[in-house]
């Protein structure tokens, strides 16, 4: 997807950080720009993210403060009483027409933290405090997707090894599952992939890894000894939905061991209203985000009748494979 | 349609011969030259000015040809590294302003055939390194230390162009005249020392912003549509809601026609009902 980046931002705090000089190294020919705080840059008016997305930069800087977020109410909390976040990076080097980002942020540039040891400390006071912790890892971002020149999924997989009351959930789309593979796999981390039938990869996820990839990498996961959850979310109605959906159902099926699956998560587009308005502002190509979606409560979703459809067609595809428990609705 | 801002004339001139523009008649203070495809606006030295300059020339033109605007200023700028020449250029993508210690990050999104970049630092008032007759404000070691290249007027430019052009479309260019020697230069030395970077520079202004891309649906199958429906009277959600809805058709269709609803009895439609109920009946064809 992307080549590399011409321009690097680096907060002047993290300038000599050890970890700064390791991802610079990785970028010989990016222009370095000192800035006192990634903010300066990041929260500039008047930005375009559809046009920075074309040539992104990378930012990196120092989380001062805010190692936890409590999680949203469009994110499925899966029964865990503290359901939280951080968030190492911002933005994705993916360019997925439904994703919120492009409605959240100003900017579509690339900003990686780099100081992990303050959140590693800030978590495990948490755990001390609290007991328990279920941590989405790769939220506003796709780390495992960066771990080739930021490999924070790595360091929180050995951060996890030595916590067993903290339970990461780590999402991705990428197919870089081998450079995670020489880990032994921990039954507190969950390995989750978003799988889309390949004609929504083609048009709609610009830059993701195909289906067959990311099939591919979930079995050799699932062999490895992982946890593994298949997100089947956002369900997109493009045209022919049903069949494309039935067809990714049957591949599934087909080609993926089922009891290796933990978890099959499924749900329909859902977005801010705030954040789509954002969005449809400046793209205007994509026709997912014109539909005529429901409003309730600043939230936008397919209409009641739409969402039990879709339910209606995926959930009995899905049962032909995998057992009726392991199905379960990410968002009601 | 570009637009190209200088502090002084002699910048300016090398361009303003090139592309042959005229002085625009308008009851501003500062000068603009236009021909049949760009701006060249002059608007005297120092960043108050060329803050105003780019504001008041901003004021001249709707919103829709500013988002579409390429905005550049280009200038000559001291040098405090001694082993960049005269007649280096350099884009920049940071500009600092000394009095308040802002920073300011122009982002770079397009190539360019000029490879170099460096920071920018504004003054308000021209700089030397050693004491000279001329008053120039002298700098000391620590403060050089910062210090790339130095000019009076980046900072006005770019604090003033992102209120009123999108980030992306605004660059700032500057070629090295001097190495803070504490002497003006002469407006010929100027002239020929932009008039050196012309021709390659040109043709990177004219290129069209890669980003600006027509959109169809805007300003065609929309305007059409709306003509035969104008009479309706929709108010504004509506009218809004139904564009929203010929778009999602227009997107997820894009090789079938847009259903049209029978335009005949258009011109009978009187009540509000009877609109509402129009509208919904088409947009229900729309959502397919
Ligand atoms: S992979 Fe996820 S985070 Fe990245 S662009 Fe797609 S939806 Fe957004």
């Amino acid at each position: 997807m992307f080549k590399s980046f011409s321009h690097i931002y680096i907060e002047e705090t993290v300038a000599d950080h050890f970890r700064t000089k390791e991802i610079l190294s990785k970028f010989p020919n990016a222009i370095q720009i000192p800035i006192r705080h990634y903010k300066d840059s990041f929260n500039r008016n008047s930005q375009n993210f559809r046009i920075q997305k074309q040539s992104p930069k990378l930012v990196l800087a120092e989380k001062k403060e805010h190692f936890l977020y409590p999680g949203s109410d469009f994110s499925p909390n899966f029964s865990h009483k503290y359901f939280y976040y951080n968030t190492l990076a911002l933005n994705c080097i993916y360019d997925c027409e439904y994703c919120y980002l492009q409605g959240m942020f100003p900017s579509a540039n690339l900003v990686l933290f780099v100081n992990w040891e303050d959140f590693f400390t800030e978590t495990k006071k948490f755990l001390d405090n609290h007991g328990s912790l279920y941590l989405a890892l790769s939220y506003d971002t796709d780390l495992l997707a960066l771990e080739s020149f930021f490999p924070a999924t790595k360091s929180w997989i050995q951060f996890a090894s030595t916590e067993p009351n903290l339970t990461l959930e780590i999402r991705t789309k990428s197919t870089n599952f081998q450079s995670i593979a020489h880990l032994t796999p921990n039954p507190n981390i969950i390995l989750a992939w978003t799988i889309s039938p390949q004609i929504v990869i083609d048009t709609i996820e610009h830059g993701t890894p195909s289906l067959q990839a990311r099939i591919k990498t979930i079995q050799k996961t699932i062999e490895a000894g992982w946890k593994v959850r298949v997100c089947i979310d956002p369900v997109l109605r493009i045209p022919d939905w049903k069949i494309h959906y039935q067809s990714l159902a049957e591949l599934l099926g087909k080609e993926l061991n089922p009891k290796g699956i933990t978890e099959l998560s499924v749900g329909g587009f859902r977005m801010n209203l705030d954040f789509l308005k954002q969005i449809t502002d400046k793209r205007k190509d994509s026709s997912i985000l014109f539909h005529p979606f429901e409003k309730k409560d600043k939230i936008v979703s397919y209409s009641k009748e739409e969402t039990e459809e879709i339910l209606h067609v995926i959930i009995p595809s899905f049962e032909k494979h995998f057992d009726p428990s392991q199905i379960n609705l990410s968002y009601p | 349609m570009p637009s190209l801002f200088f502090a002084v004339l002699s910048e300016a001139k090398p361009w303003i011969q090139k592309t042959k523009a005229k002085p625009v008649h308008h009851s501003g203070k500062f000068r603009i030259y236009k021909n049949d495809s760009m701006y060249i606006i002059i608007s005297g030295v120092g960043k108050i000015a060329m803050a105003l300059a780019v504001s008041e020339f901003a004021h001249l033109l709707p919103k829709e040809e500013r988002d579409h605007m390429k905005v550049w200023n280009l200038g000559i700028v001291g040098s405090n590294q001694l082993n960049w020449k005269v007649g280096d250029f350099f884009w920049i993508h940071k500009v600092t302003d000394y009095a308040t210690g802002k920073d300011y990050y122009p982002e770079r999104m397009t190539k360019s055939v000029f490879g170099m970049e460096t920071n920018l630092t504004t003054f308000d008032r021209p700089i030397a390194k050693i004491k000279t007759d001329n008053q120039f404000q002298v700098l000391n070691e620590k403060d050089l230390e910062s210090v790339s290249l130095v000019d009076m007027e980046g900072v006005g430019f770019f604090e003033a162009a992102s209120l009123y052009f999108p980030l992306e479309n605004i660059s700032i260019g500057k070629v090295i005249s001097d190495h803070l020697e504490g002497n003006f230069c002469k407006p010929e030395t100027v002239e020929s020392i932009l008039a050196n970077l012309l021709e390659p520079l040109f043709l990177e202004w004219t290129n069209p912003l890669p980003w600006v891309t027509e959109d169809p649906f805007e300003t065609r199958i929309w305007p059409e549509i709306w003509k035969e429906v104008k009479e309706l009277r929709l108010t504004e959600t509506m009218k809004h809601d139904l564009k929203k809805s010929l778009r999602f058709y227009f997107l997820r269709y894009p090789n079938t026609k847009i259903p049209m609803p029978n335009l005949e009895i258009v011109p009978k439609i009187k009540s509000k009902t009877e609109v509402k109920s129009f509208v919904e009946e088409w947009k229900k064809q729309l959502h397919v």
